[in-house]
C-alpha cells in the first residue's frame, strides 16, 4: 500500500460532572471529504477551576463512546462508555501522563493525557467521521473540564479502491467495587457480541481511588496500593485462564508498569471471558475502609472485521 | 541474511564541553569503528550535563535545567547530511522516561548563606532509536557538531554515544537508509507580555525548516513537539516536563500545519500535547506516512494566555520546537 501524507484531526469539549457531550464532528472529519486512516487516538484533559490540595486523574471519571456510523467501537452495559484510561496501556510513567497545572505546591488539578494506538488502523470512508461522545460521572468535581480528542492518522492512497471490509477496533468494559463484595462478570461483559471472530489483544486494569473526606473528593489512580484485589478468569467453556485467587496478584497478572495483560486470542461469536474479582480489605495499606472508595475498572481490547 | 557470528555489538562514544554560545565537535576518531570494519548504527544517545551550585529556596522546589532544548546537533556521514542544520537533541527521539527529563529537585535547607550549600549537576539523556540501521563504511564516521544556544551562561558537557554492530569486511548493502532530522524552533515568546496584553502571538515556519530537500521521498518516523520554558528572573531554571511552568505546553500552545501542496496536515489549531502526544512528546508514524521529494511543511505555532503561570510577577519565556524525523533510501 502506497504511503501517504500524515493527518491529525481534533475536537474540544467542555464537560461538567454528570454530563454527556458530543465532540464536534466538524473538526474530526477529513478535509475534502476523502477517506482517511486513523492509527491512534489521543485525549488531553484538564480543568482550570482548581481547588487547593486536590489531585485528580480525569482518565477514570471521563468516559468515551466511539462509533463509526452504526458500527460500534466501544460497547458495554453502560451504553458503550469506556473510561479513557481503560483504552490503552500506560505509556511512560504516571507523572509523564499527568502534567501539573499551575503551581504544583498548591496541588492544583493536573492535566492528564492518554493515547490509544489502535490494534489495526481504522478506515474511515469518505464523508464519515469517527464520532466521539463523552460522559463524565457524578464525581463531585468542578465544572468545565476540557477534553481534547485527537485522531492521528493519514490520507488514503487515492488509487486504493473503496474498502468494503475493514478492521474495526473494539473495547468493552466492566467495573466493580474493589473492597466490597465479590464481582462476577455476566454474559454481557467481556463477550464477543458479533457474528464474526473477535481478536482479543489485552485486558487493561485500572483502579480508581476516591477519598471522600475532602471537598471535592480526591480522585486518582490507586497504582501504589499495598493491597489489591485478586482475579480468576475462565473462558466460555470453563477452562481456567487464571485458576486461583492469589492475594495481590493483580500486579503480577496486569503488568503494573503498563496496567495491561497482553495476549493474542480469538473469541468466536458469542464466546466470552468470565471474570471474578475478589475484594481486598481497606486501601492504602489498611486504612479505614469508609474514607476510601476504590473501583476496579477492567476493559478488554481487540478488533474484528466488519463488512461496510 | 548476515551471519550473526560476524555481527558484533559495538558502543562508541565521545564527549565535549561546550561554553555558552559556542559550537564544537568531538573527537571523531572515538566514533569510528576501531576494528576498521563497516558497521551499522542502531541508536544514538545524547547525555547532557551542567554541573553547578544552585541556590534553592526552603522546601522542595524545582531547580536545575532542561537541557535538551539548549543543545542542538548537526550530523553528517561524509557528504550526506543526517540533519537539516542544527536540530535540538530532544527533537530527534521520543520521550521514553519523561520523569527523568525533569530538572533535578532541590532539597530542604534552612541557611542559604551557608558557603557549602548544595551542589548537584543537571543531567539528562535523550535517545534516538533509528527506524532503520545506518550503514557506515569502514573508516567512515558519523560526525556530530554541537551548538550551545547561549540561553545560560554555564557550559554544558555533551556525551554522544552510538549503539552499533560491526559488520564483516567487504560487506556492502544493496541500498542504504539514511536517517534524517529537521526542526523548526520558534522565537522566544514573552509570556508575561502575552498575559498582560491578552493578545496571542504566532510564528510561522519557513520553507527551509521542516523540509525534505532531497530527490527521494522521506519516510516519516515521527514528529516531535517540545516546549522550552524558562524564568528570566532565574536563568538557571528551565522546564518542560511535569513542573509548574508546563501548563503552557498543555493548553496555551497550539499548532496547525500544511504541506507545500497546501494539503492540511493539522487542519485547525490543535493543543500541542494533543498533536504531539504528551507522554512521548511525539506523533509516531510507524513508517506509514511519507514526505514528497523537494517538499516542506509549514507549521504555525500559536501562544495564548489561556493559562497563566504560577508566578505572575516573574518574566517567563517560551520557545517551542517541532521536529521531523524519518529516513530516505539511496542506492
Amino acid at each position: 500500500m502506497k504511503k501517504t501524507a500524515p493527518l491529525l484531526l481534533s475536537g474540544q469539549v467542555s464537560i461538567n460532572a454528570g454530563q454527556t457531550v458530543n465532540a464536534p464532528s466538524v473538526g474530526l472529519m477529513s478535509p475534502f471529504r476523502e477517506p482517511i486512516w486513523i492509527d491512534a487516538i489521543t485525549w488531553t484533559m484538564w480543568n482550570d477551576n482548581a481547588a487547593a490540595n486536590s489531585f485528580w486523574d480525569w482518565g477514570g471519571t471521563i468516559r468515551t463512546r466511539l462509533t463509526l456510523g452504526r458500527t460500534e467501537i466501544t460497547r458495554n452495559r453502560d451504553n458503550g462508555f469506556v473510561p479513557i484510561w481503560n483504552l490503552s496501556p500506560q505509556v511512560n510513567d504516571v507523572t509523564a501522563s499527568m502534567q501539573f497545572d499551575k503551581d504544583s505546591a498548591d496541588g492544583r488539578f493536573p492535566s492528564t493525557m492518554y493515547k490509544w494506538k489502535l490494534p489495526r488502523p481504522l478506515y474511515v470512508p469518505a464523508g464519515m467521521s469517527l464520532q466521539s461522545t463523552f460522559m463524565r460521572t457524578a464525581d463531585g468535581g468542578p465544572d468545565d473540564t476540557q477534553v481534547i480528542v485527537g485522531y492521528a492518522g493519514r490520507y488514503v492512497d487515492p488509487a486504493l479502491p473503496t474498502l468494503h471490509e475493514i478492521d474495526v477496533p473494539f473495547a468493552t468494559y466492566a467495573e466493580a467495587a474493589a473492597n466490597v463484595g465479590v464481582f462476577l462478570s455476566n454474559e454481557n461483559d467481556f463477550v464477543n457480541p458479533f457474528l464474526v471472530p473477535l481478536h482479543t489483544q489485552r485486558f487493561i486494569l485500572r483502579m480508581q481511588h476516591q477519598q471522600d473526606t475532602t471537598t471535592p473528593p480526591f480522585l486518582t489512580e490507586a497504582y501504589g496500593l499495598t493491597s489489591l484485589p485478586a482475579f480468576k478468569v475462565q473462558d466460555t467453556f470453563g477452562h481456567n485462564m487464571i485458576r486461583d485467587f492469589v492475594d495481590g496478584s493483580a500486579r503480577v497478572i496486569f503488568d503494573f508498569t503498563r496496567r495491561a495483560w497482553s495476549f493474542d486470542n480469538v473469541l468466536n461469536p458469542k464466546e466470552r471471558y468470565n471474570v471474578q474479582v475478589q475484594p481486598y480489605q481497606g486501601a492504602g495499606g489498611g486504612s479505614a475502609v469508609s474514607v476510601f472508595t476504590d473501583t476496579v475498572m477492567l476493559s478488554l481490547i481487540g478488533w474484528r472485521k466488519e463488512q461496510f | 541474511m548476515m551471519d550473526p557470528v560476524l555481527s558484533k555489538p559495538l558502543f562508541l562514544n565521545a564527549k565535549t564541553n561546550l561554553g555558552s554560545n559556542t559550537t564544537g565537535g568531538v573527537n571523531a576518531i572515538a566514533l569510528r569503528n576501531p576494528m576498521h570494519l563497516p558497521m551499522e548504527i542502531l541508536a544514538i544517545s545524547f547525555q547532557l550535563e551542567m554541573p553547578g551550585l544552585f541556590a534553592i529556596e526552603e522546601n522542595v522546589v524545582p531547580v536545575g535545567n532542561i537541557l535538551g532544548g539548549i543543545i542542538s546537533a548537526k550530523m553528517d556521514l561524509g557528504q550526506y547530511p543526517l540533519t537539516n542544520g542544527y536540530v535540538p537533541v530532544w527533537n530527534m527521539g521520543r520521550s521514553i522516561q519523561a520523569y527523568d527529563e525533569a530538572p533535578n529537585w532541590g532539597v530542604s535547607v534552612t541557611d542559604l548563606s551557608s558557603p557549602t550549600g548544595v551542589s548537584f549537576p543537571t543531567t539528562q539523556t535523550y535517545l534516538w532509536k533509528l527506524a532503520r540501521p545506518l550503514f557506515v563504511p569502514a573508516d567512515s564516521v558519523v560526525t556530530p557538531t554541537f551548538q550551545h544556544k547561549g540561553l545560560f551562561t554555564d557550559s554544558i558537557s555533551v556525551n554522544i554515544g552510538y549503539w552499533a554492530r560491526s559488520l564483516p569486511m567487504g560487506y556492502e548493502p544493496k541500498h542504504i537508509s539514511l536517517p534524517y532530522a529537521a526542526a523548526f524552533q520558534t522565537k522566544n515568546f514573552d509570556l508575561t507580555q502575552i498575559i498582560n496584553d491578552g493578545i496571542p502571538q504566532q510564528q510561522v515556519s519557513t520553507e527551509t525548516d521542516l523540509v525534505n530537500s532531497f530527490d527521494e521521498p522521506l519516510t516519516l518516523q515521527r514528529f516531535t513537539g517540545r516546549a522550552l520554558m524558562y524564568n528570566n528572573a532565574n536563568p538557571k531554571l528551565s522546564d518542560e516536563t511535569g513542573q509548574p511552568l508546563s501548563a503552557w505546553a498543555n493548553a496555551g500552545l497550539s499548532v496547525r500545519m500544511v504541506d507545500s501542496h497546501g494539503r492540511p496536515i493539522i487542519p485547525q489549531f490543535t493543543n500541542f500535547r494533543t498533536a504531539f502526544a504528551g507522554m512521548t512528546r511525539s506523533w509516531e508514524m510507524d513508517a506509514k506516512q511519507v514526505m514528497d521529494p523537494r517538499s516542506y511543511y509549514i507549521a504555525t505555532v500559536n501562544v495564548d494566555d489561556l493559562r497563566s503561570p504560577a508566578v505572575d510577577t516573574d518574566a517567563f519565556t517560551l520557545q517551542a520546537s517541532i521536529g521531523l524525523v524519518g529516513w530516505r533510501e539511496i542506492k
